[in-house]
């Protein structure tokens, strides 16, 4: 895993966007290359489909399952401007709980972010818990 | 196979839409699969009742199922500019209910393929926009491909069981 990140670490924003990353993870499977597909397809569509990105992390690490894939950082580019530069209220938290712990793991973990740029959330904020 | 397949329901256009696709998908692709309409289901999925396995977009879908009848040939996912311009420009006049920006030159097809995941796509899509021209202003292929029986026979029966809601004309 650890090899599969270094190489993402040195990358900017504007790199991820430019660059083909696909070297960088392992081979997807049909199941996998089809999920990428939907979540990029969705990812057009922000930020009204936040609702299933939030659904799908609920129970996944990542967009296709446990593993960081090419998507996490395709996505990820998209939904950032989406999410920062807001205040956000305890029921809008909650209600993106998933998508926001995702982003969170990625701007700290696949792509190195500027400060200025980050999503930043506050840890001490006490979520409700989720009703499933 | 363990997987379902449930359609839509609602009464947009886009619901006949992504209907459409995954009708046609699953009868060209794999005709064992039958689109279904449950109560319980709302949304549009393709579920494997043997895993987590779920997608809920239908140009995945259809992609997917052309994987998968192929002994799961990935170049059904290389990227398309087709798809791109379905899922950017004929996406947005769906949505708006506005069709005056669809530039027909920028969908170039010769030949009709029933197999094509990107004539399926297309195909549904501008459904609701060419079906109303007049025959000699729709494109060749497109009246081509409405002669494909699995498209044919998914054509009478998505657009009878969704009735769309009527909609404002935009001016």
């Amino acid at each position: 895993m650890a090899d599969l990140v270094a190489p993402l670490k040195a990358l900017s924003l504007k790199d991820v966007e430019k660059a083909d990353l696909s070297s960088e993870f392992a081979e997807l499977s049909s199941e996998e290359l089809a999920l990428e597909s939907q979540w990029l397809t969705l990812s057009k569509r922000l930020p009204e489909s936040l609702v299933e990105f939030n659904d799908n992390l609920r129970n996944k690490t990542y967009l296709l399952g446990n593993k960081a894939s090419i998507a996490d950082v395709k996505v990820f580019v998209k939904v950032l401007p989406i999410l920062t530069g807001k205040n956000y209220s305890v029921e809008e938290l909650a209600q993106f709980r998933h998508v926001f712990r995702w982003a969170d793991l990625i701007q700290n973990s696949l792509i190195t972010i500027p400060d200025d740029m980050k999503l930043k959330l506050n840890y001490d904020v006490e979520i409700p818990r989720e009703v499933k | 196979m363990s997987f379902e397949l449930f359609g839509e329901k609602g009464g947009s256009i886009l619901s006949v839409v992504n209907n459409l696709k995954i009708a046609v998908a699953s009868s060209i692709f794999l005709p064992s699969l039958k689109l279904k309409f449950d109560e319980d289901q709302e949304k549009l999925a393709l579920k494997d009742k043997k895993s987590e396995f779920r997608l809920i977009e239908p140009n995945a879908i259809v992609k997917y199922l052309g994987s998968i009848s192929n002994n799961n040939t990935k170049s059904f996912f290389q990227k398309s500019s087709l798809i791109e311009y379905e899922e950017s420009e004929i996406y947005s006049s769906l949505v708006n209910n506005n069709f005056e920006n669809i530039n027909f030159s920028k969908i170039n097809i010769d030949k009709v393929d029933s197999k094509s995941v990107e004539q399926i796509i297309l195909f549904s899509s501008l459904y609701p926009f060419v079906s109303k021209l007049n025959e000699n202003e729709q494109p060749l292929w497109f009246k081509e491909f409405s002669k494909i029986p699995e498209v044919s026979q998914n054509i009478a029966l998505i657009t009878s069981t969704i009735k769309v809601e009527r909609l404002k004309d935009v001016n």
